[in-house]
This record gives structure tokens, sequence and C-alpha cells, in this order.
């Protein structure tokens, strides 16, 4: 690889996301347009920026990898992933969202709960939730993508996260919304492209689909023993019922990434960045696309990568790699691809973790500004561009700062940790808030609070990879977990915490007194049965 | 073995996937301009 040309890929690249960005600081006049970019989002931009925020490098080289080791069961999760992920969060949640959100005026993910329920402690609770649980998420993207940047350029590991911060960080002060939106279109456009093209060219040079299933189906003696002890069968069989393994697979990764996704922040708000329902429509087929292959192609890539390298080498990626299996995606694309596609995928996995990042400082700025900072201060509806700009800024040196010091531990876990915490606080109430209108304000709160108290407790003390990894269980208990037993230390928080949180919101809200019925009317103005009654 | 894949969880897996992206694109086919609503009434 020449690392000139990289070097200039690279520079027209920051030079395109640095113009759209300045596009779209000049379209950004006022809070509406900071926040939600002025509700007149285009579909592809929106399904395109809606994905690039989901699929971040990790997804794309960290799952691939583990589908490398592990095999294609992980497909299920690209199956909850467009199910679930655009699919229903497009249809069943995002166009009440949309709608309830114009209805109420609300400008964030917490504002919208806020005003829904009409409770100011809402908004601020679940914007200290966002602003204090999502910079661990931000800084493993960041660290993720400044490693990267330190393998591929050859650049210093502080200074590419010194680069990285900046120029994501000018681009999401001054533009806002519009500028992480319309630069993850760009992003998302370069991720497509390169997924689109690893997928069809693996499937070639292993002689077509079926053939390559055949032959990975007919290495499975050489599955690693590692894999095969906690539950593992073969790249293209399912791990045993019950296993540790199948656990980790169904509960972590499909359920937990598969149905967390419902409920973050960064992406509901995309909902209420559209002018109507048709919008939606349209976005949910680019967003269908745009995810299959996106995360498709990293695990069914990932897995094949044992045939192309058991073929070349004799070896199965995992031991290729030195058992490094963050490393397995890399190393097939080096050997397998042609040279000029090395440079497309890293301008790729760049993209893909620029993309995660600009959101979550997006969410995170809007979160101290308008919802902790405004709320507290009772100075709503001024033009509080400034105050969000600042509360960005913010969110860009805590996630900086953190990449410096955050234990290695933490930052294999840190993705999973937020969508857990988010999940477990905000989807009951989000799913209650869109179609049950007798849930109360006490009832969400409820809601909120048993699910995020729940969801830490079961992170700290009970779930083995998190309570193993933040390590304060042992340093208060002199164990590394509460309950050794499998499988308890094998389930994901969200399992544990949804439910308890959906009980708590609809048994709270059945024993307070109902919302007043004119202010739901309000709320729920033009949605449902009454629609095309508002429509005329 | 339908696709070289033995097992039903893994190849339901990988139908289902096929399966839901057609879903996405069959349902924003249909819907392309439905929908619009609100923006006659703005």
């Amino acid at each position: 690889m020449d690392y000139v040309i990289l070097v200039i890929v690279f520079l027209i690249y920051f030079l395109l996301v640095g113009y759209v960005g300045y596009l779209a600081w000049k379209q950004t006049k006022s809070s509406e347009d900071f926040m939600i970019a002025g509700r007149k989002t285009h579909p592809y931009v929106m399904a395109l920026s809606y994905g690039a925020t989901f699929i971040s490098t990790a997804a794309i080289v960290g799952f691939g990898g583990a589908a490398g080791q592990f095999g294609m069961g992980l497909l299920w999760l690209t199956v909850l992933n467009v199910f679930c992920g655009i699919f229903i969060a497009f249809i069943i949640m995002g166009k009440r969202t949309r709608k309830m959100g114009h209805n109420l005026g609300s400008l964030t993910f917490p504002e919208f709960l806020s005003r829904r329920f009409n409770s100011k402690f809402i908004q601020y609770f679940s914007g200290g939730i966002i602003f204090f649980g999502m910079p661990i998420y931000a800084s493993v993207v960041l660290i993720g993508a400044a490693r990267f940047m330190e393998t591929s350029l050859s650049l210093n590991f502080h200074l590419s996260l010194l680069v990285l911060s900046v120029i994501v960080a000018a681009y999401v002060i001054f533009g806002g919304i519009k500028g992480v939106m319309y630069t993850e279109a760009v992003q998302g456009t370069i991720m497509l492209f390169g997924m689109v093209f690893l997928l069809i060219f693996t499937y070639w040079i292993l002689g077509g689909v079926t053939e390559a299933h055949t032959a990975l189906t007919n290495l499975a003696p050489h599955f690693p023993a590692d894999a095969l002890a906690i539950g593992g069968t073969g790249w293209t069989t399912f791990p045993t019922l019950g296993s540790p393994f199948w656990w980790s697979l169904v509960s972590t990764t499909i359920i937990g990434v598969g149905i967390g996704v419902l409920a973050q922040p960064q992406l509901a708000v995309r909902f209420m960045t559209v002018k109507s329902d048709r919008e939606l429509n349209r976005a949910v087929l680019m967003g269908g696309i745009f995810i299959v292959f996106s995360t498709g192609t990293a695990f069914i890539v990932g897995a094949l990568s044992n045939v192309y390298f058991f073929d070349k080498l004799g070896q199965i990626s995992v031991d290729v790699v030195g058992g490094n299996i963050d490393k397995i995606i890399p190393e097939f694309i080096n050997s397998a691809l042609p040279e000029w596609f090395v440079y497309v995928f890293l301008l790729t996995l760049l993209a893909a973790a620029m993309s995660t990042l600009s959101s979550q400082y997006h969410a995170q700025g809007t979160s101290l500004g308008r919802d902790i900072y405004e709320t507290l201060k009772n100075n709503k509806n001024v033009e509080s561009i400034t105050l969000n700009r600042i509360g960005i800024l913010i969110a860009v040196v805590l996630a900086f700062a953190l990449s410096l010091i955050l234990p290695v531990g933490v930052v294999a876990q840190g993705t999973a940790l937020f969508y857990g915490i988010c999940a477990a606080a905000f989807l009951s109430v989000y799913v209650c808030a869109l179609y049950w209108k007798r849930t109360t304000k006490e009832g969400a709160i409820a809601g909120i609070i048993s699910g995020i108290s729940l969801s830490l407790f079961w992170i700290i003390f009970i779930f083995g990879k998190t309570a193993e990894g933040l390590g304060i269980c042992k340093l208060l208990t002199g164990q590394s977990m509460l309950i050794q037993a499998a499988p308890f230390s094998s389930i994901d928080v969200i399992i544990i915490a949804v439910p308890i949180s959906f009980i708590f919101t609809i048994v709270v809200s059945l024993l307070t007194k109902p919302m007043d019925p004119e202010y739901i009317e309000k709320v729920y103005k033009g949605i449902g049965s009454k629609a095309k009654v508002s429509g005329k | 073995m339908i696709l070289g894949i033995p097992d039903p969880w893994v190849l339901s897996g990988y139908l289902l996937l096929i399966f839901s992206t057609l879903l996405c694109v069959v349902y924003g086919v249909i819907n392309w301009n439905k929908g619009d609503e609100e923006s006659s009434s703005e």
C-alpha cells in the first residue's frame, strides 16, 4: 500500500466532509435547524444518516471478526438490525415519533418524552442519562478510530485522537444536526459502496454463494477449540442450546443489540427531522438496503475468510491473526482484495467511526444545553444554539479526555453498556408514550428510574463481561460478579431490565390519575384513527 | 443442504436476512408516494 495515495485519499475525504459541513453551517439559522434540521431532511440523507450512526467501525471490524471466529449464527443480528432497527423502528415507532414530536414541538428525544408526559424531571433526568452515559460509548468509538488511523496512516495515537476530535467537533458544532446528517450521508454512501463491493467480490473469489458456504461447512473439523468449549459447533451451525456461547449470542448480541437499537436517543431524534410519513416510507427502503449490506457483509465475509485463508495458508482466520479477531477483516482485505479497495475500505472504516461519533457528540451536546441547562434554568424557547454548541464542545473534550484514561476492560464493553442502559431506561416509556394513552407522568418516571437502577446494578454486579470489565463489584465485594452460576452472568441487561421497567411503567400508571384528556388529545392529534379526520 | 448451510437456524437467519430486506424494499416501493398529507395542509 502506498502511504502517499492513502494520505491523498484521506485528505480529499476530509475536504469533502468539511465542505458538506460548511454547507450545513450556512443553512443552520434556528434551534430547530440545529437540532432537527428544520424537519425538512431528504429521505436518503435521513436513512443513510440513521444507518451510518447505527453502524460503527466496531460493528464492521469487531463483529465481523467475531463471525470469523464463531460463525454465521451472527447473521441473526443482521436480521434484527434490518427488521427491528429499520422496519419496526421507522414504521411502528418512527411515524408516531415524528407526528407526536411535531405536535409537542420537541427538538430532542428527552424533550419529546418530557412534553409527552408533561414533566420537566423527565427531560433533565433523561438528558443526564445521555450526557453522562454516552461519553464512554463515544470514547470507545473515538479510540477505535484513532487506533485505526494510527495503524493505517502511521500517525501517533494521541495526535490521531486530536485530529479526529477537532475535525468532527468542527462540523458538529457549526453545522448542528445538518452538519451531522449531511456528512453522514456522504460517509454512509462510501460505506455502502465499500461493503457491497466487498460482499460480491468475496463470493466471487470463493466460487459463488453455495460453493463458498459449502466449503465453510466442510471446514467444521477445524473450528477453534475455545469456541467449541463454550458451545460453538461450527461456522455454519448454531451453538448448542443453553450453552454460554448460545446465551451470549442470543441475549447480548441478537436481542441486546437488535432490540436495544429501538431506544437509542441519537437514532430516535432522526424521525423528527423529516417532513412527513412519505419521507419515512422512502427511508425504509434505503435504510434496509444500507443495514443489510453493512452488517450482513461483515458477518458473511468474516466467516468466509476462513475458507480463503485455509485454502491459501492452510490456517483458519483466528490462527492467521494470532488470536486477535479484530484483525480478521483487515487481514482478509489486505490479502484477498485488489489494492485500490484497501484504500476504499480504510475510508469506509474511518467514515463509519466518524459518523457514529458525530451523532454522539450532537446528542450529548443538546442534552446538556437544551435538556439539562435550559430546563433547570427555565428559559425555554430562547434561541439556544450557542448553548448547545458549548454542550457539544464539552462532550468532545470529555470523550477526548476519557479516551486517554479508560481501562481496556471498559473499552471492550462500552457500546453494549450504553445500549443496555438506554434500552433499560427508555424503551418501555418510549413505547408506552407512543401507544398507550393511559400512561401517566408518574408511570413514566417509575419506568425510567426502575430501568436505569436495575440496569446499572446488573451491569456492575451480575453481567459477567461488564462486571469484570468495570471492576467495581470486585472492589466492593471481593468477587468479580455476585452470581457465578450460569446462565445469569451471560444474560444481557436488556432481557432483565426492559421487562421490569415495562411492569413499573404499567402498574404505576394504572395506580395513578390519568393525564388530562385534553392534553392527551393534543399529543395524539392526527395519530391513529384520527389521522384521516385531521388531514382533511 | 440449501445454499451450502446445513443448520436450519443459520439457514433461516440467512433467508430471513434477505426476506426482511425485501420487506423494506417492497414497503418502500408500495408506499413511495403515500403519507404526504402534511405538506399540503401546512
